[in-house]
């Protein structure tokens, strides 16, 4: 059954399915629990660059 | 600022190399046909190949283009073993960390068995005189990478080739991730490797083109039938292609830089970046492609570590990916009995040798925080 889950991006809200093994694995952060691509992956870092200045460009 | 890191996936075209394709391209004729137009199509081809050899120090007629390394390593293994599948006279032993183009290869054919490598990548030689030694009696085929383009890890192919030959064997060596920054001299190894592959676009080259270099005592079956490559791999040639690998190998500079550069980010990150280590071979033994950097850092996915160094404008690879269903380790980390918690945790970095001190400290700066962010992540 795995891998047929199904939870909405937390950047375009697109439906997508997230790898089963990244879903429980809660030892490390992974992109796949929070975005449906690479390019989303890069907007909510984005996102919250500005709080916890994960990009550089955002201190300035 | 942009930082390309990841030389080991594909390199670029120069201005000089771009000019060059451009007036290549006016030469449309095919090459195989007999009217003027062709002339000059085919004496790029002839001037192409006899630069290769130059480059690997070999004789011209033993070099065939094909359309990519993969295509050399399929045509390698295949071309030796797919003579009739129920006749199939060779067994072959593999490297695990071999190019998927030649563990699949492999894979495919009748008799295969996986050779093993040390934890840090190098193939085990002494289980490979053993399993030789007590093989039946097909031919064995013996194929290997002379460097890990994943971690890094050069394989001792003088010594592998005498072990082969010993058993009256056939070696065939994958130099994909070698040749980009070791240089290759035929020279020194055709006493002890009978096919030699490698990859174009890794040298400045345009994508769609690669090389098998082949002993001449080695009958191969075709890949693609047709009458060109002496009837190995058929097909009008990609005139363009092989062009470009032709000036890529003439202009082709083995940067002293790269090794400098990728000891001064990895001191930097040992001494400021905690719960980080090396994977394959240390930097001391001299046994790594002097470009290559692949480090675990523990706690931090490797994937979400490249996407936010690219955020940063900073491009490396990672090795293991997962998709939609599952997760699945890098068949090299695999093999080399890395903890299977820290497969997702790698990022390779390979550098050119050209980064300026300013570009690298800006590595170093951004390495630490997009680390240490995504450690702090994983509290939230
Ligand atoms: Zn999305």
């Amino acid at each position: 059954m795995t891998g047929k889950v199904q939870k909405p991006c937390k950047i375009c809200g697109k439906m997508f399915t997230p790898c089963a093994d990244c879903e429980n694995d809660k030892t490390m952060f992974r992109w796949k629990r929070v975005a449906c691509s690479p390019e989303c992956a890069k907007k909510y870092f984005a996102r919250i660059a500005s709080s916890r200045q994960l990009n550089p460009e955002n201190k300035k | 600022m942009n930082i390309y890191l990841d030389h080991a996936a594909t390199t670029g075209l120069s201005d000089s190399m771009k000019q060059y394709l451009t007036s290549v391209l006016d030469l449309w004729g095919n090459p195989s046909s007999l009217y003027s137009i062709s002339d000059k199509p085919r004496q790029i081809i002839s001037d192409a190949r006899q630069s290769v050899a130059k480059f690997i120090n070999a004789d011209p007629k033993d070099i065939y283009f094909t359309p990519s390394g993969s295509g050399s390593n399929t045509l390698a293994v295949k071309g030796l073993t797919s003579e009739n599948p129920s006749k199939n006279h060779y067994e072959v032993f593999y490297s695990p960390t071999a190019h998927k183009s030649m563990l699949k290869a492999c894979e495919a054919c009748i008799y295969h068995t996986a050779l093993k490598v040390n934890s840090a990548g190098e193939i085990d030689c002494v289980y490979l005189d053993d399993v030789l030694t007590r093989h039946n009696a097909l031919k064995p085929l013996v194929c290997i990478e002379a460097g890990n383009s994943e971690i890094g890890t050069i394989n001792d192919v003088v010594n592998i080739g005498s072990i082969v030959h010993g058993h009256n064997g056939i070696l065939a060596v994958d130099a994909t991730g070698y040749i980009p920054s070791c240089k290759v001299n035929m020279k020194q190894w055709e006493n002890y490797v009978d096919l030699l592959t490698f990859s174009g676009h890794k040298l400045h080259a345009l994508k769609g083109i690669g090389v098998l270099w082949k002993c001449k005592d080695i009958d191969l079956k075709p890949l693609i039938y047709g009458s060109q490559e002496q009837s190995l791999i058929g097909g009008t040639e990609n005139v363009l292609g092989i062009a470009s690998l032709g000036k890529a190998v003439e202009d082709y500079n083995y940067s002293s830089g790269a090794p400098n550069n990728r000891d001064y980010i990895y001191h930097y990150i040992v001494n400021h970046i905690p719960d980080s280590y090396l994977v394959g071979a240390s930097i001391e033994s001299g046994k790594r492609l002097p470009h290559n950097l692949y480090i675990c850092f523990k706690g931090v996915e490797g994937e979400s570590l490249m996407i936010l160094l690219d955020l940063n404008g900073i491009q490396v690879s990672t090795g293991s990916a997962c998709n939609s269903r599952n997760r699945s380790a890098s068949a090299t980390l695999s093999a080399i009995g890395m903890d299977e918690k820290d497969t997702h945790s790698c990022i390779r970095l390979t550098f050119s040798g050209r980064e300026t001190p300013e570009e690298l400290d800006y590595v170093c700066d951004i390495l630490k925080q997009c680390v240490e962010s995504l450690r702090w992540l994983n509290t939230k």
